[in-house]
């Protein structure tokens, strides 16, 4: 029992050293010190403990980041409340609370509007494809 | 044991406001006993800015963004009040533990706040057809009446256009409506291009009338378009309920009591009535005691003193909740482009569905935007992964229309609340509720979606997807103790007065039979200032 509960306790220390990978993922940057003391404050609140296939699909993302929208897509189409994606979901309500990512989380980053269906077609179609991708690989991890 | 006390009003929401105004008017002395729970976080941390000036620079806005303890972020599916933000999170506070319900089919959103569920209200306003008042138990001419006054209390904006019938109707002094987006004013470009089809469909389509002051009214301050309508109430240019109560403490004839929460009342003999309630800030019972009560502490709470007052606990009394869904749809003409600076979070449009175009069958939706609910929630809700969901959203944002649908009610055999014994709760009781449609009406409502879906369609406005956040969410309840003309247990008289009593009165929703999906506020507050008007017209008081 207790082993578990110090098995959890690491799985979730883990999630919480890590939030780097996953703020790059969002918005292509390292956290500022303030995003980072706001993402520790909230899950502080909102605890972030990973079963065994979420530690794991965590640990791939640590290595191959590039790996992390896979993921995530698979989830969102396998199981769209993991805690894995609660955990990329709570940087980005921090990230849409800080004025340095207002561009990025506002409809002023739409340049004009047929760039912007273009855009929108790509964006849609490489969700589908990560979904589509994802969940293989999350089924397979 | 407290000094009796000509009058007293239970509860300081729209109902208990609007009575409480009619008494002190008259003249009477009157004692409002509220819980009385004030927001003392928010309000003072939110900036003279607009929300994008927020956005841009303030940094600390994640702070009632998000919410000091990040309460705005939910991993749950969406539910009754889950569009509450942190500065709007006051109002709930304390129910789960004095106004715990169990039910797995009824999910209501009840007040313990200063103003109660008045602080969160939408603020659409709709006076009820003849029929409607009718099918409700409600005297039309009293009504049409007490419309007016309560109208000329709060402050109404609206259109003059083809829903006026069905909002503002035959109400003077109807303010203009506030500024439309480009958005919702490309959809009414639609309906007047398309309106043939619409009229031949029984659908209109019109600005929402709603208690929000676009000219300065009192000490209240005109609209100012800074679509910070979700987490501010600065200026009062939006209707709250303790805007009222705020004014009546400055009269000598009045005094508000909080922290207390009515549990139940025992009427004597001789007519005067005992209250017996909890103050939770000493945390031991206090009695009030009245020749009048008015209860207004919601329709779920006025039933809960009631059963309670006659020990009643297994009793079941019968319960109605609009049905109600909402759709976000993607207004392709708006595709890519900028948000406007100046938006509101409130309804702009409202679309009617008059089956039968005879008033008594009508369905109601409301038109929002969506902006400043954060991109957040509805990226949460895409079934992609976060990175690419944040580009399409921008995208789209612009473009969404969130259709609100509330659908009308009727009293059915498995819609009811009783009260069970629960001696862990400071009450000895918890509201047990159950909720179910018939197979009959969830056709009905399913068909009328799709009239719905369809209409947008022809707007333009393509629906992505149906949200139903299920029985109860619609936070409009009505009819517990149902009108009756003859003297019945658990029931009122069509003055308000509680059968089997002399000198307790209801003055919310729960006489009401029929509950019409227009919005309800504007109608419980007429029938609360009719409720008070009957009480000194019998007393024989000159209002």
């Amino acid at each position: 029992m207790q082993n578990n509960k110090s098995a959890k306790n690491k799985m979730q220390t883990e999630a919480a050293l890590n939030p780097e990978i996953y703020f790059r993922y969002l918005c292509g940057k390292n956290p500022s010190p303030k995003s980072l003391e706001l993402y520790h404050a909230a899950i502080t609140v909102h605890k972030i403990e990973f079963s065994e296939k979420e530690n794991r699909l965590h640990n791939i993302s640590l290595r191959f980041p590039f790996l992390i929208s896979f993921i995530d897509g698979g989830l969102a189409l396998t199981n769209p409340l993991s805690l894995y994606r609660k955990n990329i979901y709570i940087i980005l309500c921090i990230l849409e609370t800080q004025p340095e990512f207002f561009p990025l989380l506002s409809s002023s980053s739409v340049q004009n509007k047929s760039n912007g269906f273009l855009s929108f077609i790509f964006n849609g179609t490489r969700a589908a494809f990560t979904g589509v991708f994802g969940f293989i690989l999350v089924k397979i991890v | 044991m407290s000094a009796l006390v000509p009058y007293i009003v239970v509860g300081s929401g729209c109902t208990g406001a609007m009575a409480a105004q009619t008494l002190v008017e008259a003249g009477v002395q009157v004692l409002m006993l509220d819980a009385g729970n004030t927001d003392e976080i928010y309000e003072k941390l939110i900036p003279e800015k607009d929300f994008t000036d927020i956005r841009q620079t303030e940094e600390n806005q994640y702070e009632y963004l998000l919410g000091k303890k990040f309460e705005s972020i939910s991993w749950d599916k969406i539910g009754s009040g889950s569009q509450l933000t942190p500065p709007r999170k006051f109002m709930v506070s304390e129910v789960e533990k004095f106004l715990e319900v169990f039910s797995e089919t009824f999910f209501p959103v009840e007040s313990l706040a200063y103003g109660g569920l008045g602080n969160g209200w939408g603020l659409g306003c709709c006076v009820f057809s003849d029929a409607e008042l009718k099918a409700a138990g409600l005297d039309s001419q009293k009504m049409k009446s007490a419309y007016q006054t309560v109208a000329d209390r709060i402050g109404i904006s609206g259109g003059q256009d083809d829903v006026k019938n069905y909002t503002t109707s035959f109400l003077d002094n109807i303010m203009p409506p506030a500024p439309v987006d480009n958005n919702q004013q490309s959809l009414k470009n639609k309906y007047e291009r398309k309106a043939d089809w619409f009229k031949a469909n029984n659908f209109s389509l019109g600005r929402t009338a709603l208690a929000l002051i676009t000219k300065d009214l009192n000490n209240r301050k005109a609209y100012q378009s800074k679509d910070l309508d979700f987490y501010s109430d600065k200026g009062e240019s939006a209707y709250r309920p303790w805007t009222t109560v705020n004014e009546l403490k400055k009269k000598n004839n009045f005094t508000y009591k909080g922290g207390i929460i009515v549990k139940q009342f025992k009427e004597s003999e001789n007519g005067e009535v005992e209250i017996i309630a909890w103050n939770k800030e000493k945390n031991e019972e206090e009695v009030f005691r009245t020749n009048k009560l008015v209860l207004a502490p919601g329709v779920l709470g006025t039933a809960r003193i009631v059963l309670r007052s006659f020990g009643k606990e297994n009793h079941n009394l019968p319960v109605l909740c609009n049905p109600y869904a909402y759709f976000p749809c993607i207004n392709f003409s708006q595709l890519g482009k900028k948000f406007e600076r100046n938006t509101s979070g409130f309804a702009q449009l409202s679309l009617f569905h008059d089956n039968g175009m005879k008033g008594d069958d009508i369905a109601m939706a409301s038109l929002y935007s969506y902006k400043s609910l954060m991109l957040f929630r509805i990226i949460k809700e895409a079934p992609i992964n976060f990175r690419d969901g944040i580009s399409l959203m921008n995208f789209l944002m612009p473009a969404f229309v969130i259709m609100g649908l509330h659908h009308p009610e009727k009293q059915g055999e498995n819609k009811t609340l009783s009260l069970k014994k629960d001696t862990s709760k400071i009450t000895g009781d918890i509201l047990k509720a159950e909720y179910r449609l018939t197979e009959s009406e969830k056709k009905k409502i399913g068909s009328r979606n799709n009239l719905f879906r369809n209409a947008m369609r022809k707007l333009g406005a393509f629906p992505v997807k149906m949200i139903d956040p299920g029985m109860g969410s619609s936070i409009h309840y009505a009819g517990v103790l149902p009108f009756e003309k003859e003297e019945k247990s658990f029931s009122l008289s069509t003055e308000g007065r509680l059968h089997g009593t002399k000198n307790i009165f209801v003055a919310d929703g729960s006489g009401f039979r029929f509950l019409p999906a227009k919005g309800l506020t504007l109608s419980l507050m007429a029938n609360a200032h009719a409720v008070a008007e009957n009480i000194l017209q019998k007393e024989q008081i000159k209002l």
